[in-house]
């Protein structure tokens, strides 16, 4: 017993040390990583619907994550933008959906987030791939995935789909 | 019920952890040699995929998010995985000894196998909910039992066969493996 | 110098990849193409050399029966730190980096070299075998990545090399190619150590004795 107590023992104050060096670096680090995120979804939201300023609120779509209004600078809503999360080959791949309410169609996408295979799934991030859906309505339905990253891109343009589909009706049907 | 069929069917055959996401090799390459043990392998790694997935998804949703802890996953999932083992060679010491014997390093070696570790961490990035975590496990393990078959198969009659010096043991394992896995890359986007 | 022999061991005689035959998995994930097998040996080297330092610091405290799992919680907490840091300070590195950071977890050479060495040697040799280790580890990767990445895209290190005209084998951007290519090089590689022991024996024995 007191050779199971000694291993006991020192696994303990292994993992004690363990704990606290990663609680130490977790508490210096999570506000900066915070900020970082903060920022990058800022500038991806300013990629994907340029506008004066934006206004996150609820929008009680079903793919819909976080959801922000793009208002000009004469506080006029020009279209809003959907944070989508669709699931990858081995991650939930974050897309940034951004849709002209005036003319109704995906102004732009943008990969915010993903975990997807480097060199292979990671080719969503291509502006080849991502250009397919610049200035696109509800006509266009066809899209092409990507060669060895079936998975990950077929991810990506099922949820783009889905999601702007159904914006794009809530907007004729005049709800949003 | 389809969802958690495809997610089943996804981790056996169309996105199998051998032939799709390259885990677990280690002890696919070593213990695929006679079916006996590829089967006693599979079935063990089954259970430990199982059982470590429930513990590691209860964990990461009850306790390391709910206290704020995200820091200490990968450290607490490999101890989970750590234990899970430790507890089962002492049971198998005990209760199967011959199995334990056959098995020799490589039945504590399942805590290192990145399989489990890889489950554990893709079921969290993949945001499943407990059914489909143990379904993810279940599938995953059932995929892997049958990779180690169909390999222990192969090999069994290559034994016979007049292999090159050069090529005998990893290397021809692995042309094989990258055989296999073009084969059960022809099922990729089977699924919806 | 013992401790560059330690080093030079893990490049050639000892290589992971193509001799000791461990961490294959992500080996195999990552090299679609160069860069990525360059960045993963890259990270995997420094994972190895940070844990190195600390199991051999302290391998004379822990007992060998838990020393298996003190080692993975070593690894472990390291690579934590190191994945937190890169993203709070240099968020554009952990993007590209970004699903490696797990998978150097799973690694099995960087448990398997704890176990080996740095669990019973000195810290000078442990941090020598760790560093030629990684070396090792990763020319063998940038090797794997280069073939595949000339094969499936026509090009290396993202410079295309191939014209169009070329049909991009895209098999060997898949886990078939990946396979195939390592199962392929491991061969080459037994058979020219063959080939070296060889010249070697006949040297010494006068070349009329078989080896």
């Amino acid at each position: 017993m007191n050779e199971t107590l000694k291993l006991a023992i020192t696994l303990m104050v292994i993992s004690v040390f363990s704990a606290a060096a990663l609680a130490v670096v977790y508490e210096k680090t999570y506000p900066i990583i915070q900020a970082n995120k903060v920022g990058k979804l800022n500038n991806a939201l300013k990629e994907v619907l340029p506008a004066e300023h934006y206004e996150e609120f609820k929008l009680d779509v079903v793919n819909a994550e976080r959801s922000f209004k793009a208002f000009d600078k004469d506080d006029n809503q020009t279209g809003l933008i959907v944070l989508s999360p669709a699931p990858g080959f081995q991650s939930v791949i974050k897309v940034l959906i951004g849709i002209d309410t005036k003319t109704k169609t995906v102004t732009n996408i943008k990969i915010l987030e993903h975990l997807e295979t480097p060199g292979l799934g990671s080719r969503i991030e291509e502006p080849d791939f991502l250009g397919q859906f610049k200035q696109q309505g509800l006509e266009k339905q066809d899209f092409d995935a990507i060669t060895g990253a079936t998975i990950s891109s077929k991810a990506v343009i099922d949820s783009v789909k889905e999601t702007a589909n159904e914006i794009i009706k809530l907007i004729e049907e005049g709800k949003i | 019920m389809l969802n958690l069929f495809a997610i089943f069917f996804a981790a056996v055959v169309t996105e199998n952890f051998v032939f799709y996401r390259f885990l677990g090799l280690c002890p696919f390459l070593a213990m695929s040699n006679k079916t006996r043990t590829a089967v006693g392998m599979g079935i063990a790694v089954t259970f430990v995929l199982i059982v470590s997935n429930s513990i590691t998804w209860l964990l990461q949703y009850f306790v390391l998010d709910k206290f704020g802890l995200p820091f200490l996953q990968y450290a607490s999932f490999i101890l989970v995985i750590a234990s899970l083992v430790q507890f089962i060679e002492m049971y198998m010491h005990k209760y199967q000894a011959a199995l334990y014997k056959a098995f020799g390093i490589y039945l504590p070696l399942i805590t290192t196998n990145c399989v489990v570790l890889g489950l554990v961490l893709l079921t969290i990035l993949k945001g499943y909910n407990f059914l489909e975590a143990l379904i993810f496990a279940i599938g995953t393990g059932a995929g892997y039992t049958l990779a180690l078959v169909i390999m222990s198969g192969i090999r069994e009659r290559l034994d016979l066969a007049d292999v090159p010096e050069a090529l005998k043991g990893v290397p021809l394992a692995l042309i094989i493996t990258g055989l296999l896995a073009l084969a059960f890359g022809g099922f990729v986007g089977m699924i919806k | 110098m013992s401790a560059l022999k330690d080093l030079l061991n893990g490049i050639w005689k000892q290589n992971p990849t193509f001799r000791i035959i461990l961490g294959m998995c992500p080996a195999l994930a990552v090299t679609n193409a160069a860069i990525n097998g360059l960045t993963m040996g890259l990270a995997t080297l420094f994972v190895l050399l940070a844990s190195g330092l600390f199991v051999s610091l302290i391998r004379n405290l822990i007992s060998s029966k838990i020393r298996i799992p003190c080692y993975i919680i070593i690894i472990a907490t390291f690579v934590t730190i190191a994945d937190y840091f890169l993203a709070a300070y240099y968020p554009a590195i952990h993007e590209v980096l970004g699903i490696y950071v797990p998978l150097i977890v799973v690694n099995c050479i960087i448990l398997g070299r704890m176990e080996a060495f740095a669990g019973k040697n000195p810290i000078k040799n442990s941090l020598a075998d760790a560093f030629g280790m990684g070396l090792g580890f990763t020319w063998a990767l940038v090797l794997l990545g280069a073939i595949r990445e000339f094969l499936g895209f026509g090009a290396i290190f993202g410079f295309k090399i191939l014209g169009s005209w070329y049909p991009q084998m895209v098999v060997m951007r898949l886990p078939t190619g990946a396979f195939i290519t390592l199962g392929l090089l491991i061969a080459m590689m037994n058979i020219i150590r063959k080939q070296k022991a060889e010249a070697t024996c006949h040297a010494h024995e006068g070349g009329d004795k078989p080896c």
